[in-house]
């Protein structure tokens, strides 16, 4: 027993350990001799007594070590507010840096967060989960009926898909998008209306037989006026009445984030609703279900896949490979094209963002090094009275820890703000796909920054403390001693500091000339289309129900109204419209190449007049015309880069064409129209086929207005026009400039987003600098005072200052430029005529970081020689 | 050290521990293991003070002038040279005197809504 008694003692002397060193060191000892009397009469007592006594010391142990550390930290924090409140300018200026450093840092985290990872706002989200086929193809509608009906592991399963649908209400009518959705789809999600009622099993069963509409809560308050009656009412979709059946709350917005979902309807009703969709057999949707309770993804996968190779089986298609399916819950963006983008986006934020990070972090680290220094007497004051070195670090890194948490409060304001700003921001966007996203600061954005603010305050705080607690004591403690600011391994750390953020700032300095120079280009890029005095009108009679004859009429007569208007010089049309964000593609075999290997070019359908509406030359033969009638031989109109690529040397006029297929079609080649700009400004030139829309017709098309006078004028008659032919029609009027700004939209934002960082880089660099500098010169005011006393004059003295911190920024330039040198490359594919190494930018950002260091350096080397000698000699 | 002494009334109501420890020096100083078992035996074994608990109210004691460390050893046998002994100060009294009156008017409105029986005086 009393072999184990004196274990437990030793074992009680390791666990006092934890106490803090301070506590320990008085009132160790006599805990250890109350731990030994306390187990000798616990022992005397018998074993329960003995028993009892040790769990009362463990309990109390774990107790009172955790408040002992709280009682220090409460001190040191108070310490340090106390310490940071007599040095204002110094707290504030290293809490608005970091700040700014952790609110561009959170920013990033909430939008990109929000993008890629928002649950869908209904019942249990987990369990929801989309099908993604491998092959990238949405699943055909009986295929789903398959899936839905022989599955064994979904409580249920619903196929959709989002169409732009008119939406007419007395006389206003506009292009909304919908979400055409099987009737079982708000069940398996497991959202109920706000108002009125979802889809009964019986509304989806037959085609075409019930026509009614459930609306979000967006549009029952833009279009309704928030009535609480709406549950009945008849509105107009594609020109058929639908009936209002429900209307869901505000947070449900349907399956596809960022795009704005206005209303669903049946999966029945898609003849009516879902133009050129073909028959019910035909159709192509996305399927999402709900796992049953406690079934893995990873069998509901495997099932599905099961099923998928039975149906393909039973189908008898040759297929090269077989796709397979994979289940991933809807989180964020779910369309793949547009996450992707996202992601790589986020990727090169992330890089831009770090990179302000570190700065801001460098910046709080070179201020607290340089305060350090200016505190040696106080911290020499406090280890000559027993403070231990561990207890001044950790005084020290409080303070640093105190600064981050300020920053933190002030980042999670900054993100609160342009999260805000960037909710209410519209990507202008053509046509009804309005990206619609809301940022919102939680409780996730709250614990990033709170993690980051830790972590820069423990980063950078550490080896400022450190340094500040190897002090000498006896010379420290001389009254009026000189810091030993010139102490060689505690400036190398400063010098690190300052070269890292100018080096940093150099990068993302360049980066944003690079694309404020891609931007300026971009406006200014000839597409090589006019863009001057053209009007834009995009219509959809498919919408409107319209057959091809009635289709066919309204063009035509829309065309002469719209030329009898005043200053309109051509009237055409097109589809797609270059720049559009859409385009067409068509696999075709020369005739006489003797290959038979068809080449995919890019397509698009042109009216008459078309070149010469948008001002594209003909370079040879000729371009639509009144002859290419519906019964004359097809015939098309190539780009002159496709004439180098498929008939090289030779002249393509006159040459044939083939489409692959059944049936194929013979294209006469008519004429040769100059390469444009048609996917994106500034893009290589593609190859691209035009046919005319009198031989292929679109029921959308967008009328091409070319007017001799202001467009913004004849903007309003366009609408006028269109709705004295059909009052229910939805028209988009633009001009070619405003409709460009789609186009120039990346270059812009890029700009704009690398030029601000670029900016504040160099500001949180040249505050970093100024700060140090200035801390720096205070410390050597004494020297100076001597040496002007001596015969220096302030000329020298200001050399000597600056000339020490433009060494540093020299090289700090240096690794700046290898840097960039070694990562801007992969920049290339977002600039619009301009190249990675612009010798321009490389010349331009040097001489202007450069400029704003020296000055940063001047101004605090300047105060120095204020200094009157003879009170700096009197102070020795 | 705090500079400015606190009021008695400022340091109420006590902690149970620190109250216990200033009762158990009203009569004489004590190290810190008298202290612990007087208090465990006075309560009957209901409240046991951890060395923990005891020298964290110990330190907060000193700073706040409750208690003094004392070079009378009123043990002397069996008294181990490195032991320290407490006493308390004029204050401390003062502070526990405000404590115990502070509990006894509880203890009087206990009484009063007959939560507590009424002591017989003698």
């Amino acid at each position: 027993m009393r072999r184990w008694i004196r274990i437990s003692h030793r074992i009680y002397q390791v666990l006092q350990r934890v106490y803090p060193a301070e506590f320990r060191e008085i009132y160790g000892e006599e805990m250890s001799r109350a731990f030994a009397e306390g187990c000798e009469k616990s022992r005397q007592r018998g074993l329960v007594k003995l028993a009892r006594f040790f769990l009362t010391v463990l309990s109390d142990w774990s107790l009172t070590a955790a408040l002992e550390h709280l009682d220090r930290l409460r001190q040191d924090v108070r310490y340090s507010i106390a310490a940071l409140a007599r040095s204002k300018v110094f707290a504030l200026t290293a809490i608005i840096c970091l700040s700014l450093g952790i609110g561009v840092s959170s920013t990033l985290f909430t939008t990109a967060g929000t993008l890629l990872s928002r649950p869908l706002p209904i019942t249990d989200p987990d369990k929801v989960v989309m099908f993604r086929a491998s092959d990238g193809h949405d699943i055909r509608y009986p295929d789903y009926l398959r899936y839905r009906d022989s599955n064994q592991t979904f409580t249920g399963l619903s196929g959709w898909f989002p169409s732009p649908v008119s939406f007419g209400q007395g006389e206003k009518s506009e292009i909304v998008v919908a979400e055409i959705v099987t009737g079982n789809y708000f069940d398996v999600l497991g959202v109920h209306a706000a108002l009125g009622r979802t889809f009964l099993p019986e509304e989806d069963q037959r085609p075409d037989t019930h026509p009614v509409v459930v609306l979000s809560d967006m549009l029952w308050k833009q279009r309704f006026d928030s009535d609480p009656q709406v549950v009945g009412r008849t509105v107009m979709l594609n020109g058929r009445p639908f009936v209002v059946i429900g209307v869901m709350p505000p947070s449900f917005t349907g399956s596809t984030y960022l795009l704005k979902v206005q209303l669903w309807s049946p999966i029945a009703m898609s003849g009516t609703l879902n133009w050129g969709g073909g028959p019910l057999d035909q159709l192509q949707v996305m399927v999402l279900g709900r796992l049953k309770p406690t079934m893995p993804i990873e069998k509901a996968a495997a099932d599905v896949n099961r099923l998928h190779t039975v149906i393909a089986g039973e189908q008898r298609e040759r297929r090269q490979t077989l796709s397979t399916f994979s289940l991933f819950r809807p989180n964020g963006v779910v369309v793949t094209s547009t996450r992707r983008r996202i992601e790589n986006v986020t990727i090169v934020l992330m890089v831009v963002v770090g990179m302000i990070l570190v700065i801001a972090s460098s910046n709080v680290g070179s201020l607290l090094l340089a305060r350090a220094v200016a505190r040696q007497q106080e911290i020499a004051v406090r280890m000559a009275v027993g403070a231990s070195r561990p207890r001044l670090i950790r005084q020290l890194l409080t303070e640093s820890l105190v600064l981050s948490s300020g920053s933190a409060l002030g980042g999670l304001l900054m993100t609160a703000w342009l999260t805000r700003v960037l909710s209410t921001y519209q990507v202008p966007i053509p046509g009804p796909y309005v990206p619609f996203a809301e940022f919102n600061v939680d409780w996730r954005s709250v614990v990033f920054a709170s993690v980051l603010a830790l972590f820069t305050g423990l980063v950078f705080g550490m080896a400022p403390a450190w340094r500040a607690s190897r002090v000498d004591l006896a010379p420290a403690l001389k009254i009026g001693a000189p810091a030993s600011g010139t102490s060689y391994q505690r400036a190398r750390l400063r010098n690190a500091l300052i070269v890292t953020q100018v080096a940093l700032s150099f990068v993302l300095l360049v980066a944003s000339g690079l694309f404020v120079r891609s931007m300026l280009f971009a406006k200014r890029t000839d597409p090589g289309f006019e863009v001057r005095n053209i009007v834009l009108a995009s219509v959809n009679v498919g919408l409107q129900g319209y057959t091809l004859p009635r289709g066919l009429e309204f063009y035509r007569q829309i065309k002469e109204r719209l030329l009898a208007l005043p200053g309109v010089r051509t009237v055409s049309a097109g589809r797609p419209l270059p720049l559009s964000g859409s385009d067409g593609r068509a696999a075709l075999i020369v005739e006489g190449s003797g290959s038979e290997q068809p080449v995919t070019v890019a397509a698009a359908g042109a009216d008459l007049d078309y070149f010469d509406a948008l001002g594209i030359p003909i370079l040879r033969g000729r371009a639509f015309d009144a002859t290419d009638t519906h019964n004359a031989p097809p015939v098309v109109v190539i780009s002159e880069s496709m004439e180098r690529k498929l008939f090289p040397g030779a002249d393509a006029v006159g040459q044939r064409l083939r489409t692959i297929g059944r049936q194929p079609q013979y294209l006469e080649i008519i004429g040769i129209a100059r390469d444009v700009d048609f996917g994106a400004l500034g893009e290589d030139p593609q190859p691209r086929v035009y046919d005319t829309l009198q031989q292929t017709y679109s029921p959308t098309q967008s009328l091409i207005i070319a007017t001799s006078s202001d467009p913004d004028v004849i903007r309003d008659l366009v609408s006028r026009e269109v709705h004295a032919l059909d009052p229910n029609l939805p028209v988009e009027v633009k001009t070619m400039q405003e409709y460009l700004a789609y186009s120039l939209w990346p270059a812009r934002i890029g700009a704009i987003v690398l030029g601000s960082t670029g900016v504040l880089a160099v500001l949180l660099a040249c505050v970093g600098i100024y700060g140090v500098m200035a801390y720096s010169v205070g410390q050597r005011t004494r020297e100076f005072g001597t040496r002007m006393a001596i015969g220096a004059r302030k000329i020298d003295i200001i050399r000597l200052v600056v000339a020490d911190g433009m060494r540093l920024a020299l090289v700090g330039l240096g690794l700046g430029m290898v840097s960039a040198i070694a990562v801007l490359p992969a920049t290339s594919s977002l600039l619009y005529g301009t190249k990675p190494m612009d010798p321009l930018t490389f010349l331009t950002v040097p001489v202007l970081l450069l400029a704003v260091t020296f000055l940063a350096n001047y101004i605090p080397a300047r105060r120095a020689t204020t200094v009157d000698p003879v009170i700096a000699l009197r102070s020795e | 050290m705090r500079s400015k002494k606190p009021a008695a009334a400022d340091l109420l109501p006590l902690t149970p521990a620190v109250f216990h420890i200033l009762l158990t020096l009203c009569d004489s100083g004590k190290h810190g293991y008298a202290i612990m078992r007087e208090v465990e035996s006075r309560s009957a074994g209901r409240i046991r003070i951890g060395p923990g608990t005891l020298y964290r109210s110990i330190q907060k004691m000193l700073d706040d002038g409750l208690v003094t460390e004392t070079a009378e050893r009123p043990d002397t046998d069996n008294d181990d040279e490195r032991r320290r002994y407490y006493e308390m100060t004029e204050f401390g009294r003062a502070v526990a005197a405000a404590e115990a009156q502070r509990l006894a008017e509880i203890v009087r409105e206990a009484q009063a809504r007959k939560l507590l029986p009424k002591l017989r005086s003698t």
